[in-house]
């Protein structure tokens, strides 16, 4: 028989420990729970994640369930959707949050489908009261919408950074290991390939000038490179699509599927701060954009905002500098 | 649900589908309106959803090369829409389609997915290609939901997809975190989601681009499909606040270029 209403954050873990994301993931689903009422859970799908299990049950108090199976041993969407179908369908209704990663939102839509559930995905806030409501950017961050389940299941994928991973737990929760007997029939795991990307010493850099698709071409890298060369320590980055036409190479690449970089100085030059581009460097010290359109989202998320055409604003700070070390 | 062989496959070829988006230009103003919602009809270009040039170039690809017999495309959208699927012609796709549908932003994924799914299953197609994400919405779900809808399996940030129609398996590496790759082998009909990066999109050739203007953009009813309601109410829109404390520059570029010096310069880092 079906049991009531759950949260359900599912964990994402690797080499046995479970991520930092996850830990936020936890940390918002407890606060939802607690202004609804609901029981918060922690599922670990995968083999030997007992202890991980333990450490995060005593950590945030919320409980845990070991979901396992020969099938889980490696992450494949296809195993992750039919283990927490399975696990899921023992209730009646849920709120199944998922860490907005790579592997979370290969699988989170397929889950809903499953679930018949409401899929809200990147989501980066919750409002409650009237009902939960959910907060999620789209236009590239330019526009934040709220969106309300309306079904018995809602799986949601949380953004890094939704919540800080703090919790006031009032004793560990209860560790259950639970197997699945899934099978997987369309897909063969094949392993993890290394990043073949060389290393571009971006990652110690104490300053970053960074180039988007705003950099017009190739025949414009020169400005960028000609601004790294007259700061000590510098290097320099870029956005995925620079990558991807070719403009620089790919251990440049700054985000999400990138570099992490936190260096003092971060100067993004025709850069729209993609979530996925930001993910990579809203760490730095200081932060300056570079951008002719006002509106930018990359604007939000800087200290200082110029305004302008980069093929006019850079030779006149590279000019600046030169100038002002002159004189 | 949907296990059986497609016909395409008993010759060695495959069908392939590839679902196309028309957003807004990303870069155009918003106009939010005084009741929270917001403009989107008016002043703006459109084009292609950029993560979807990257879908239909990998299927092309694969026609290139011998193993696929044909490649449709179609997208969900009012009229206006049906200028991707010209673009997704001009390129070289074989046929296309517009299901008929107002609402191609902010419906949420589930009444796309569902019409995008029924296409796909009157259509027996061994291959469904999607963007990973539109640039638009930012849901990156609905090519991973219109999978599961047809039961069959999906993956999603494809950086690498390689066909073996003989055996009926696709050999795919999805990106995740860092740059690293998973590898996996997927029995058809299956669905990828692409990412950027996988191959460079062609332009449209003369040749192409003339044959593209005689032919007709097929217009589907949505009714045919059956429309899956939405499951998420949008309830409000805002613009996001800041994260930081941003300083915007004024004046004239020269004046901009020495601010900033001053700016960098009091906090020592310059
Ligand atoms: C799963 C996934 C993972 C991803 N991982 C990453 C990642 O790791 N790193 C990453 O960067 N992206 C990543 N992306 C891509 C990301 O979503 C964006 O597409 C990308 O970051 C955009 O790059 P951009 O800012 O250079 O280009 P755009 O978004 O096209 O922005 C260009 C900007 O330049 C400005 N501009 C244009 N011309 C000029 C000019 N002459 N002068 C001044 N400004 C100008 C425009 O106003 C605009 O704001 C990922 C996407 C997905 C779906
Ligand atoms: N209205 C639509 N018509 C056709 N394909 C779509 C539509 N919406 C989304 N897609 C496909 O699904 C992908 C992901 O979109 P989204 O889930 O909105 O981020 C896009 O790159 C398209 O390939």
């Amino acid at each position: 028989m079906k049991t009531g209403g759950i949260i359900a954050v599912v964990a994402e873990h690797e080499d046995g420990k479970i991520n930092r994301h996850t830990l936020e993931v936890t940390a918002f689903a407890l606060m939802a729970g607690a202004s609804s009422g609901m029981r918060t859970v922690v599922i670990i799908p995968g083999n030997g994640m007992t202890e991980a299990g333990r450490l995060i049950s005593e950590e945030s108090g919320a409980d845990v369930v070991l979901l396992e199976s020969p099938h889980l041993e490696n992450y494949t969407s296809e195993g992750y959707k039919a283990a927490l179908h399975e696990f899921l369908m023992e209730y009646v209704s849920g709120i199944v949050m998922v860490p907005h990663t790579q592997r979370g939102s290969e699988y989170a839509p397929g889950l809903a489908v499953r679930l018949g559930a409401a899929c809200i995905t990147g989501v980066n806030g919750m409002k409650s009261g009237n009902g939960m409501v959910f907060t999620r950017q789209a236009f590239n961050g330019k526009l934040e919408m709220q969106f309300r389940p309306a079904a018995d299941f809602a799986v949601i994928t949380v953004m890094p950074g939704a919540a800080k991973p703090e919790f006031c737990s009032s004793g560990p929760g209860s560790v259950a290991a639970v197997s699945s007997d899934i099978e997987l029939k369309a897909t063969r795991y094949l392993g993890v390939k290394k990043s073949g990307a060389e290393d571009s010493g971006i990652e110690n850099a104490d300053v970053i000038v960074s180039a988007g698709r705003g950099i017009g071409g190739v025949e414009n890298i020169g400005l960028i490179t000609g601004l790294a060369g007259l700061f000590d320590r510098s290097a320099v980055g870029c956005s995925r699509i620079v990558c991807d036409r070719g403009w620089m190479e790919y251990g440049r690449q700054i985000g999400i599927t990138g570099k992490t970089v936190s260096p003092k100085l971060y100067i993004a030059c025709g850069i729209s701060g993609a979530v996925q581009h930001l993910a990579g460097m809203s760490g730095s010290g200081f932060i300056v954009a570079v951008n002719r359109d006002p509106e930018a989202p990359i604007f939000k998320h800087s200290d200082v905002c110029v305004v302008e055409d980069l093929n006019g604003f850079l030779p006149e700070f590279i000019e600046e500098i030169r100038k002002r070390r002159a004189g | 649900m949907d296990g059986k062989k497609p016909q395409g496959r008993a010759a060695g070829r495959i069908k392939v589908l590839v679902c196309i988006k028309q957003v807004r230009d990303p870069e155009a103003p918003l106009v939010l309106r005084e009741d929270g919602s917001v403009d989107l009809e008016s002043g703006a270009s459109r084009f292609m959803n950029r993560f979807d040039e990257f879908a239909i170039e990998e299927a092309l690809g694969m026609k290139d090369a011998g193993l696929a017999e044909c490649v449709h495309a179609v997208t969900v959208g009012p009229e206006r829409s049906g200028q991707a699927i010209r673009r997704a012609m001009e390129m070289g796709a074989d046929s296309g389609t517009r299901i008929d549908f107002p609402g191609d932003f902010s419906s949420g994924p589930w009444p796309v997915s569902g019409l995008l799914a029924g296409f796909a299953r009157k259509g027996s197609y061994d291959l469904i290609l999607t963007g990973v994400i539109s640039e638009d919405d930012m849901q990156g779900a609905v090519g991973q939901m219109t999978a599961e809808i047809l039961g069959i399996p999906c993956a999603a940030s494809v950086v690498l997809a390689e066909l073996d129609p003989g055996k009926g398996t696709l050999y795919v590496e999805r990106e995740i975190e860092s740059g690293r790759r998973e590898c996996l082998e997927l029995a058809l009909p299956a669905l990828i989601a692409v990412q950027s990066g996988i191959n460079r999109p062609r332009y449209p050739s003369l040749s192409n681009v003339l044959r593209a203007g005689k032919e007709k953009i097929n217009t589907a009813d949505p009714e045919e499909f059956g429309i899956i309601p939405a499951r998420e109410i949008l309830v409000g829109m805002n613009r996001p606040g800041s994260t930081r404390d941003p300083v915007f520059l004024d004046g004239r570029t020269r004046e901009k270029a020495a601010r900033l010096w001053d700016i960098l310069h009091e906090r020592s880092l310059i």
